[in-house]
């Protein structure tokens, strides 16, 4: 699809102010910036353990989400400048997780060692093939790991866990920012064509999955733990609605996409051919 | 699209839950097809396999059905039978009560 010149410019511009705020506000180091010398094994849990090697394991797959990042994006620049700057900041919280694990003892450098090798044994690949369709996941899948993340960081605040709090209130911090620039550049789509971007976002919402699905070993185990995901009715709620308000849609306008889609993908499979637009 | 020509008449719980089992086939048939049956008046949208795409779309059916429109604060808090019964019943007026009210 052509990006318009307009477009473009506007998507340099909304990452300049992203990048802006990140030098100047929101940078943070795994060590200096986190209370390690409170670390209290006394509040070692299983649950906690699996909630962070769960978030690790998802974080792990850095490599892949910007490699095909980069591919989708390379020819915009501020997109893919974006790309590289939520790599960096992403890259960081698999460290920080992994650091937790292993200080707390939580975990043995061999089980994680194992468990990392599981993570690599498998590659992700991008869930949708444009970048608008991408840009709509992206900003819900962002949304959606803010919320969890930011569930954790009350639960740890209330436990009084001063370690976990303050990586959380980091890591959610810089979800949210991830989600606030993908919302810009999905409002300029649909600027553009707001009709064609609402039945895209439709299409992603309807098709969504959490990136660690089918990647995360024993992934369906791990979300009965609590705070390893959200619900369905969080991921409605806390993500869908607000970007919908914040885009300036309507949900009744989802709703009417949703049905074109479905019409499309049954009329699709009845000529037995594969819905269109989804990557395998 | 949804058929809507004739607004539902839903006086009764009974007929407030065929009005959700007829959204819950439109929305998505497969699940309907495995839980339909089973819906009642104390399930929740978890017990019958209706997450968030799906209740998106039950939520619209009902609304295009009944002609009316829940907030989307009303909505997200769906998530069982009985809340969405009591919503329905907050936002449409059984016709028989307006035609008693139209009538004194």
């Amino acid at each position: 699809m052509a990006v318009s010149a307009t477009t473009r410019e506007k998507t340099y511009r909304a990452y300049m102010e992203f990048f802006d705020k990140a030098e100047r506000n929101r940078r943070w180091h795994w060590l200096d910036d986190v209370p390690w010398d409170k670390l209290d094994t006394t509040k070692n849990r299983e649950e906690t353990a699996i909630c962070l090697e769960t978030f690790c394991g998802v974080e792990l797959y850095v490599p892949d989400y910007t490699a095909n990042g980069f591919n989708l994006t390379r020819e915009i620049f501020g997109h893919a400048w974006f790309q590289a700057n939520w790599g960096y900041e992403e890259s960081k919280h698999a460290l920080v997780f992994r650091e937790y694990l292993l200080r707390s003892g939580l975990r043995t450098l061999e089980q994680y060692d194992d468990y990392e090798a599981k993570i690599f044994a498998k590659k992700w690949h991008l869930p949708f093939p444009t970048r608008r369709r991408m840009t709509c996941y992206g900003a819900l899948q962002e949304l959606a790991t803010y919320q969890i993340y930011a569930n954790q960081r009350e639960k740890y605040k209330a436990e009084g866990n001063d370690v976990l709090h303050k990586i959380f209130f980091l890591v959610s911090r810089d979800e949210s920012a991830h989600y606030g620039f993908y919302r810009r550049v999905l409002q300029f789509f649909f600027e553009e064509d707001y009709d064609g971007t609402l039945a895209d976002l439709a299409h992603v919402v309807y098709h969504f999955r959490m990136p660690g699905v089918g990647l995360i070993p024993e992934y369906d185990d791990r979300l009965k733990t609590e705070g390893v995901g959200i619900t369905s009715q969080q991921f409605l709620s806390d993500a869908v609605l607000p970007m919908l308000r914040k885009l300036g849609t309507t949900r009744p306008d989802l709703v009417r996409a949703l049905r074109q889609k479905r019409l499309e993908e049954q009329a699709q499979s009845a000529a037995g051919g594969a819905p269109s637009g989804q990557a395998a | 699209m949804v058929d809507n020509s004739a607004i539902h008449e839903v006086n009764t719980d009974a007929d407030i839950l065929q009005l959700l089992r007829d959204a819950l086939a439109y929305a998505d048939p497969k699940v309907a097809a495995a839980s339909s049956d089973a819906m009642t008046m104390t399930s929740t949208l978890a017990d019958l396999g209706i997450e968030s795409v799906c209740a998106l779309e039950m939520v619209g059916y009902v609304e295009d059905k009944l002609n009316i429109l829940f907030s989307d604060d009303e909505m997200s808090k769906i998530n069982d039978i009985p809340g969405f019964v009591a919503l329905i019943r907050k936002h449409h007026q059984p016709l028989q009560e307006k035609k008693h009210s139209h009538g004194s």
